[in-house]
C-alpha cells in the first residue's frame, strides 16, 4: 500500500492537526472533498478518495515532534484503523442501507410539503376573509351612494373614497394571487370588476361630467380688453409719431407746386418730403439726409447728401441727387440720376433707371468739395436689389437709362 | 458633471461669445462693426446678407453677426437666433420716423425663445448728429423699462465718431462673462 502524505497541516491551537487527503490510495482522484474529518464520520460510512481526515497525536508525542518517517507510519496506521471500521460496516447489506437513507428523506419531504400546504390555505383563508369583508364594507358604501343615503355635497368625496378603497383591494389582491388556488383568483378578480363598474355608473349617475368648454362670457371679456389695449397702443403710438415729426423739417401736402430751398436753410439738416403730387424740388444745398415717401409724377433735385436719402412709395418720379447711400422702397417707374458712394439699393420696387447725375447750380461744386467726397467713386450705375438674391442673373427690376433718353432737367 | 457644466468649460476655455448685431436698416450695424474693427467706413453699402467678424476684445472672442435690417431680410434674422449669447440692437437715433417701427420689432425679437438666454445692448447710435434724440429719450420711446426678460443696456454712442462704443461693448462682455463663465 503506497504510503499516505499529508497533504495540509492547519495549527490547531496549540496542537499542530494534520489533515491529510487520501488521494494517494487513488492517484486520479484529486479533489479534496470539504469533510470536517474522521471525528464526524458515521460508523460504516466509506472513506472515499479525496476526503480530509483528521491525524489525531500520537500517545507520546505531538504530532510536530514526529520526523518524516513516524509522521507517515502514524497516519498510515489511523488510516489502517479507520479501514477496519469501514469493513465491519461492510457487514450491513448495502442496499438495506441506501433504501434506509432514502426513506428518511423522502419522508422529510412529504412533512415540509405538508406544513408549506398548510401555511398557504391558512393564508389563503385569511385572504378570503378579509377580501370578502371589505368587499362587503365597499358594496355597502355604493348601496348607501346609490339609494341616496349620502348628502349632495359629501358624494365626490364618498365616490373618491370607495374608489380608493376598490383600489387597495385591488392591491391586496394581486399581491396574494400566488397563494391562492385558480378559482380563488377568478373569484376575486370578478369581485373587483364588479365592484369597480358598479362606482363607475354611480359616478356617472351622480356627477355628470361637465363638458370641456371655454365659457362664453369670460372669452369676449378678454377679447375686450386686449381690443382696448391695442387701440391704446395706436392712440399712444400715433400721438407719439406725430410729436417726433412735429418739428420735421420739409415739405408736405402739395399738389403742382415749385419748391426751391436755398444753401443756408438745409445745411445738414434732415429734410422730408411727404405727400407730394406733381411738384418740383430744388434744393440747393447739401442737407444731412432726405426723406421722401408717397410722392407721385414729381422731380426733385438736390445738392450732394451727406449720408443717406430714403424714398418709399414713389411713383412716375425723377430724382436727381448726390448721396453717400441710396434706398428705395415700394416705388415703381422711377428715374435715377446719381452719383452714390456707395451702392444704391432697391427693396419691392420695379422698373428702376439710373444715369449719372447731371445737375449744376451755383455753388455745387462748394458743396461737393466741402464734403471731401473723392469723385471718382461714384457706383449709379450697381444697384442692390434686395428682392433678387440670385448673382448669376441681373435683376430685371433695374436697368441702366439709355443715353438716348437721359434729358437734362432744371 | 452635467452636460452644461461641459459646455460651460468648453466655452470658457476659450473665452468664446456669439454676439447677434440686428436693427432696421440705416441704423449703422455696419459701420459699427467695420469702426469697432478699425476698417474703413466710408463706402459702407447697405447690407445684403450679412457680415461676420471675429474680434479679440479683452481676452475674448467676440463672433459678432452683422445681419442686413432691410426689410425683406428681416424675416432672415431667425436663422441666426440660435446659440446667440449676446444681442446688440442698434438704433439709428436720429430716424425718428421709424423710431416705433424699431420699437415693435425689438419688442418682437425679445418675444423669440431662442433668444431668451441673450443679454441686449441697445445702441443709440448717431448721436454725433444735429437732430439725433438722446438716448434717454431713445429708452423712453422704446418704452426698454418694460423688458424684463433679458438683462438690458442702453449706451448713446456713434459709429462714425467712435465714442462710447467700447463703453457699450465692455458691458455686454461683462454681463455675458458673469453668465455664461460664471465661476465655479
Amino acid at each position: 500500500m503506497a504510503a499516505v502524505k499529508p497533504l495540509i497541516y492547519f495549527s490547531a491551537g496549540s496542537a499542530l492537526v494534520a489533515y491529510c487527503a487520501m488521494a494517494s490510495f487513488r492517484p486520479d482522484e484529486k479533489k479534496i472533498k470539504d469533510v470536517e474529518g474522521n471525528r464526524k464520520r458515521q460508523p460504516g460510512q466509506k472513506l472515499t478518495p479525496g476526503d480530509i481526515i483528521r491525524i489525531s497525536s500520537t500517545s507520546d508525542k505531538p504530532l510536530y515532534r514526529l520526523n518524516k518517517k513516524e509522521l507517515d507510519d502514524h497516519i498510515q496506521s489511523q488510516i489502517t484503523g479507520l479501514r477496519s471500521m469501514e469493513a465491519s460496516s461492510d457487514l450491513m447489506p448495502e442496499r438495506l442501507q441506501r433504501r434506509g437513507r432514502e426513506l428518511q428523506l423522502e419522508r422529510q419531504r412529504k412533512k415540509q410539503d405538508r406544513e408549506l400546504e398548510d401555511t398557504n390555505r391558512k393564508a389563503a383563508t385569511y385572504f378570503l376573509d378579509q377580501f370578502s369583508k371589505s368587499h362587503l364594507e365597499i358594496e355597502d358604501d355604493l348601496n348607501n351612494l346609490a339609494s341616496g343615503l349620502v348628502e349632495n355635497s359629501l358624494i365626490p368625496s364618498a365616490i373618491s373614497k370607495i374608489s380608493k378603497d376598490i383600489h387597495t383591494l385591488q392591491k391586496y389582491f394581486s399581491t396574494s394571487t400566488m397563494i391562492l388556488c385558480l378559482h380563488d383568483v377568478r373569484k376575486s378578480q370578478e369581485c373587483i370588476q364588479m365592484l369597480q363598474q358598479k362606482l363607475h355608473e354611480l359616478e356617472e349617475k351622480l356627477l355628470p361630467k361637465k363638458k370641456f368648454g371655454f365659457k362664453v362670457r369670460k372669452t369676449s371679456n378678454n377679447k375686450e380688453a386686449v381690443n382696448v389695449k391695442v387701440v391704446d397702443e395706436i392712440d399712444c403710438g400715433e400721438t407719439l409719431q406725430k410729436m417726433l415729426v412735429e418739428n420735421d423739417f420739409g415739405v408736405k401736402d402739395k399738389i403742382n407746386e415749385v419748391i426751391v430751398m436755398r444753401e443756408n436753410s438745409v445745411l445738414d439738416k434732415d429734410i422730408a418730403l411727404q405727400n407730394l403730387n406733381g411738384c418740383t424740388v430744388k434744393i440747393m444745398g447739401s442737407p444731412g439726409t432726405l426723406h421722401m415717401s408717397n410722392m407721385e409724377g414729381c422731380t426733385i433735385f438736390s445738392g450732394p447728401v451727406v449720408r443717406s436719402v430714403l424714398i418709399e412709395n414713389c411713383k412716375n418720379c425723377k430724382f436727381v441727387v448726390p448721396c453717400q447711400q441710396l434706398r428705395v422702397h415700394q416705388s415703381s417707374q422711377c428715374d435715377f440720376y446719381l452719383h452714390v458712394r456707395s451702392r444704391a439699393i432697391i427693396e419691392d420696387t420695379v422698373s428702376v433707371r439710373v444715369a449719372p447725375y447731371n445737375w449744376a447750380y451755383d455753388g455745387i461744386d462748394q458743396h461737393f468739395a466741402l464734403l471731401g467726397w473723392d469723385d471718382k467713386k461714384n457706383h449709379w450705375d450697381s444697384v442692390d436689389d434686395f428682392n433678387w438674391l440670385a448673382s448669376d442673373k441681373p435683376s430685371p427690376n433695374w436697368c441702366i437709362l439709355p443715353e438716348s433718353d437721359r434729358e437734362i432737367l432744371s | 458633471m452635467g452636460l452644461l457644466t461641459v459646455l460651460k468649460k468648453l466655452k470658457q476655455k476659450e473665452k468664446e461669445m456669439r454676439i447677434l448685431m440686428l436693427g432696421l436698416d440705416n441704423a449703422g450695424k455696419t459701420t459699427i462693426l467695420k469702426r469697432f474693427n478699425g476698417e474703413d467706413i466710408d463706402t459702407i453699402s447697405p447690407t445684403l446678407g450679412f457680415n461676420i467678424i471675429t474680434l479679440e476684445h479683452r481676452g475674448f472672442k467676440l463672433n459678432v453677426w452683422d445681419v442686413g435690417g432691410q426689410k425683406s431680410l428681416r424675416s432672415y434674422w431667425r436663422n441666426y437666433f440660435e446659440c446667440t449669447d449676446g444681442l446688440i440692437w442698434v438704433v439709428d437715433s436720429a430716424d425718428k420716423r421709424r423710431l416705433l417701427d424699431c420699437k415693435k420689432e425689438l419688442h418682437q425679437l425679445l418675444e423669440e425663445e431662442r433668444l431668451a438666454g441673450a443679454t441686449l445692448l441697445v445702441f443709440a447710435n448717431k448721436q454725433d448728429l444735429a437732430g439725433a434724440l438722446s438716448f434717454e429719450e431713445i429708452r423712453d420711446v422704446m418704452d426698454l423699462t418694460s423688458i424684463k426678460t433679458h438683462h438690458w443696456q442702453i449706451v448713446g454712442c456713434s459709429a462714425v465718431t467712435g465714442s462710447h462704443l467700447l463703453e457699450g461693448i465692455d458691458w455686454l462682455i461683462d454681463d455675458i462673462s458673469a453668465r455664461i463663465f460664471s465661476m465655479d
